[in-house]
């Protein structure tokens, strides 16, 4: 059994800030890592591409704020290297925050492009189907209701596919874009108190 | 020489708006700051049109969402206009002013990206008037004017119902649909007449098929009334001046109550399906047959808010009634 008698006193004399910068550049180097690995190849023609690379820049940004905020920390005393990294932060935060539109831009597009591809494929077995029932010949071991019955669960399996498509998409995209603006708006948070810290 | 009258009364005008106009123009490109909010105004006034043509449209269909765009943008900036002295008294430092000026062109940048939607070009003009207010006054006018800045930005959608109605059907799927249908079906049974739900699905027999059942549609789940009437209530409890407790109260006593008589309306068009024939059921689902219901359930909010916002008067109106 020990008990601290003054904590105050035992961590004051040691200075955190040393700390907190190993800690924040280390988080900093390792979202670098990761953004070089998820950028090479670019190829920013490719919505899948932009899709997927936005999704884990956006998964990985809070480790990216969370490095900025030790580094702030360590670079208190420092003036010039803190406001430096202050309008680095807001541009940083704009930047999240405009690409949130983006995001938003590719998904609806990525969307569109989902429900146009299933609507394609139902429309091709439809008329496939459609044949089929003009040239009763043409599949000799199939009647008509059994026709009918295969239209009538094809069309349902294409409202739950599309449902399907929308519901992910939609979830995927809010995901990727809430966490662009709440680390973007954080960002921001975080230049404006580098650039003039409040004092005690 | 009537004509010739109007004819110089006209000239004169333009002449005005021109020197006007070109006074204007000088003054945006006097320094850089003047330069980039007018870049940011220029992508606004490209927004406009845009932002018309959906408003007129939903006009057209008789849709009351313009009134929200319009109550929130006045509240907004009603709220800003009165506290201007304290906005002007403090100007944004530089690093606000370069966030701003961040937030205008990179704002600008996109616009010409997003033309396909008037949805993401209504996030970029929220994105540039959030810059345009945070390079004139700092981030502290969003800090200390939140609940303005909120109204300002979300007046600037074009049909808030819609959003709202997909961002429901996006977390909830059909649960609404299904409620309806349910709080329908008990109610049927409740006045004795046989009733089958299956999800959103109605019936007035023991089974279900495609001849006497009613599905309760996205439109028809009530929540295109709850929506605007929420708006409204807030708008009122906002102009009114109202507590909190009173403005929340008067918002959801006007949900419930426009999903409660949804209830009836879905029993009438089930009635009208199964019994009275097709032509019944279009004119009870359409226009005339919406109008009546609105129309009463109006009425009924009518008189339940205003019991709400008169419960106790305000010290304002107690002075003024003992002046009088």
């Amino acid at each position: 059994m020990t008990t601290l008698s003054s904590p105050n006193s035992y961590v004051g004399s040691y200075n955190p800030k040393g700390l907190a910068q190993i800690v924040g550049f280390a988080c900093l180097a390792g979202f670098v890592v990761d953004l070089f690995v998820i950028t090479f190849p670019p190829n920013l023609g490719n919505l899948q591409w932009r899709i997927g690379f936005m999704q884990q820049v956006s998964d990985r940004s809070i480790i990216l704020l969370f490095g900025l905020a030790l580094i702030m920390f360590g670079l208190l005393d420092f003036r010039r290297w803190r406001r430096r990294l202050a309008m680095a932060c807001l541009v940083l935060g704009a930047i999240f925050c405009l690409s949130s539109i983006l995001v938003i831009r590719d998904g609806i597009t990525f969307q569109q492009e989902a429900l146009k591809n299933i609507n394609t494929q139902a429309t091709q077995v439809q008329s496939q189907i459609q044949q089929a029932k003009n040239n009763p010949g043409s599949v000799p071991n199939v009647t008509p209701e059994q026709l009918n019955q295969i239209s009538g669960a094809l069309s349902n399996q294409v409202n739950s596919l599309k449902e399907n498509a929308k519901t992910v998409t939609l979830r995927t995209g809010i995901s990727s874009v809430g966490n662009l603006i709440i680390v973007g708006l954080a960002m921001i948070g975080l230049g404006q108190y580098g650039a003039r810290p409040p004092k005690n | 020489m009537a004509q010739s009258n109007s004819k110089t009364r006209l000239e004169l005008l333009g002449r005005k708006l021109g020197k006007r106009s070109l006074a204007l123009f000088k003054t945006a490109c006097r320094t850089n700051h003047n330069r980039i909010v007018a870049c940011g105004v220029l992508v606004l006034l490209m927004f406009l049109p845009a932002w018309l043509s959906v408003v007129w449209q939903s006009i057209l269909k008789g849709d009351s969402g313009f009134l929200l765009n319009a109550g929130f943008l006045y509240l907004g900036l009603d709220r800003l206009w009165r506290n201007r002295q304290q906005l002007m008294a403090e100007p944004a430092t530089e690093e606000e002013r370069f966030l701003g000026y961040f937030l205008i062109l990179g704002g600008a940048a996109c616009f010409p990206l997003c033309l396909s939607s008037v949805s993401l070009q209504a996030l970029i003009a929220m994105v540039i008037l959030l810059g345009i207010a945070i390079c004139n006054w700092g981030i502290a006018v969003v800090q200390k004017h939140p609940l303005a800045i909120a109204l300002i930005l979300v007046s600037v959608y074009p049909d808030l119902g819609f959003l709202a109605n997909r961002i429901r059907q996006t977390l909830t799927g059909k649960q609404l649909e299904s409620l309806m249908a349910w709080l329908a079906g008990l109610s049927f049974a409740a006045i004795g007449q046989t009733v089958t739900v299956d999800g959103v699905f109605l019936s007035l027999a023991q089974t279900i098929d495609n001849s006497n059942a009613v599905e309760v549609a996205s439109g028809c789940s009530g929540f295109d009334m709850a929506f605007p009437i929420a708006g409204f209530a807030f708008i009122m409890g906002m102009y009114f001046k109202q507590p909190w407790q009173k403005t929340f109260a008067l918002i959801a006593i006007g949900v419930i109550l426009a999903l409660t008589f949804n209830v009836p309306r879905i029993m009438l068009l089930a009635f009208a399906v199964v019994h009275w024939g097709e032509a019944s059921f279009e004119f009870w689902h359409g226009p005339i047959g919406g109008q009546i219901f609105s129309a009463t359930m109006l009425t009924a909010y009518y008189y339940i808010a205003m019991a709400i916002i008169d419960q106790q008067p305000s010290i304002v109106t107690q002075k003024a009634k003992g002046k009088n």
